[in-house]
């Protein structure tokens, strides 16, 4: 027996990682989740989905998001997302960030920036984060501090950005595309690119968790969105590759054919969990049932279910390209049946974009 | 490499243990992605389980021997290479 002590990808990796993420999804382990360590946040953005704040005091404590760590550690996740709501705005974030570092996780960030003092700015250097997702809804801060709804966002946010750059850490940029800024969006590229920093943008918004649907009003027509999407060839590239790799796999006969509740969590403030973010059908409450056995049974059921009949992403070749996503459906329609027009637009689009591009059309 | 030498682990070293396989991720340091995991077999777990600083290279040559069925010179080697590997990825540390 040789003894291993290899780097991942010192080893055969492609094979390692893969063999791994089999035993993963066959074992059902919780290999990525996120905790929401609030829903407050110090911002207003327009679009914001968890804009109606819990109490600090419905919050889990410190302590109690310490044990859901050891709980999901011991259940075998790596990659962990710490977000909100703002999570820099919990005054204990430092210690939940440490602690989470120091079990073991790959601890990813999203955060708005604008609380990144020196000690966060400090900690991220000493523990460095996986990543830090920062979102910058524009290039000035007329645009973004317009999304924002605070005065100065902008400002904080950019300071940030360079604060991390400047010390290593590595940060990646996100935006939601939304009538506010979709002009302002090549200018959003160029900042990114000029700082030298990962960028993606989503077309999608959602009606808020409690189910306004104010919200989904921002949204651009889908062919705006397409345009600007395929406008960037690296982005275009991106999406054919994704398309060629993963085209012709089987779809499965199960309504979900994620990751949700299969490898993947998602807790809220008050410590429920949820099979991902999106999915709010099923869930369990971590202040009456242990990591380990709601995950073993809170979620079974959900997976269980079978396409419905009537669905018309049954086969669907554009499955790939719309962001399928039945919990989507259930926020936007109320059921988890009835596709999103407008994602299903986008699908659709982005699949002609592809398509007819690449046969010179 | 010393046999009667002895090794600790250091600090800032999380192990991990995800379907079936042991990781060790540095906490510290150089931002963390996958090329700065390392994953042990089932020898290499049972090791570094024992780079204690109390137990001397030996001492865990002939635990390795109790355990696996192995003879001891390949068990002193094998001990050996896998110390070197994660002394030269600064995972442990001689005691002096
Ligand atoms: S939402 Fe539309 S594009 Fe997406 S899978 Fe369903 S039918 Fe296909």
């Amino acid at each position: 027996m040789i003894p291993g002590c290899e780097q991942a990808t010192g080893m055969d990796d492609d094979r390692f990682w893969r063999d791994l993420s089999r035993r993963v999804i066959d074992r059902r382990v919780p290999f990525t989740g996120s905790l929401a360590l609030t829903h407050r946040c110090n911002l207003a953005c327009a679009h914001c989905y968890a804009r109606e704040e819990a109490a600090p005091s419905c919050e889990l404590t410190g302590g109690q998001w310490r044990q859901a760590i050891d709980a999901v550690r011991e259940a075998g996740c790596l990659y962990l997302l710490l977000t909100g709501g703002e999570p820099l705005l919990r005054s204990d974030f430092p210690g939940i960030y440490r602690y989470a570092k120091e079990s073991g996780f790959l601890v990813t960030v999203f955060t708005n920036g604008t609380l990144a003092n020196a000690g966060i700015i400090d900690l991220f250097r000493e523990l460095p984060p996986y990543l830090v997702e920062i979102s910058l809804y524009g290039a000035s801060a007329a645009v973004h501090d317009r999304i924002a709804g605070v005065p100065g966002s902008f400002q904080k946010t950019r300071q940030a950005i360079e604060a991390l750059l400047a010390q290593g850490t590595r940060v990646r940029l996100k935006s939601v595309l939304m009538t506010l800024n979709n002009d302002d969006l090549p200018a959003i590229e160029d900042l990114a690119r000029s700082l030298g920093v990962k960028f993606r943008f989503d077309p999608e918004i959602f009606p808020t968790l409690s189910g306004d649907n104010g919200p989904v009003a921002l949204r651009v027509p889908p062919g705006r969105a397409v345009d600007l999407e395929m406008a960037d060839p690296a982005r275009e590239s991106e999406w054919r590759e994704f398309l060629d790799q993963f085209r012709g796999s089987r779809d499965g006969d199960g309504l979900y054919n994620c990751g949700s509740g299969l490898n993947t969590f998602h807790v809220d403030p008050q410590g429920w969990v949820y099979p991902c973010l999106m999915v709010r059908n099923a869930r369990f409450s971590l202040l009456t049932s242990s990591f380990r056995e709601g995950w073993q049974q809170a979620f079974n059921d959900f997976r269980k279910v079978a396409v419905p009949d009537g669905l018309p992403c049954r086969g669907c070749d554009k499955k790939l390209l719309c962001g399928y996503c039945p919990g989507f459906f259930a926020m936007e329609n109320g059921s988890e049946s009835i596709p999103s027009a407008y994602m299903c637009r986008i699908g659709h689009l982005r699949f002609e974009k592809l398509y007819s591009s690449a046969h010179g059309g | 490499m010393k046999r009667e030498a002895r090794y600790r682990r250091k600090e800032g070293i999380a192990g991990r243990e995800i379907a079936g396989e042991s990781f060790l991720i540095p906490v510290c340091g150089t931002p963390v992605d996958m090329n700065d995991i390392f994953v042990m077999n089932p020898l290499g777990d049972f090791i570094w389980r024992r780079l204690d600083g109390e137990r001397t290279l030996d001492a865990i040559v002939d635990e390795i021997i109790a355990e696996f069925d192995v003879a001891s010179e390949q068990a002193g080697a094998d001990a050996s290479d896998f110390v070197e590997q994660l002394l030269r990825n600064s995972l442990v540390e001689a005691l002096p």
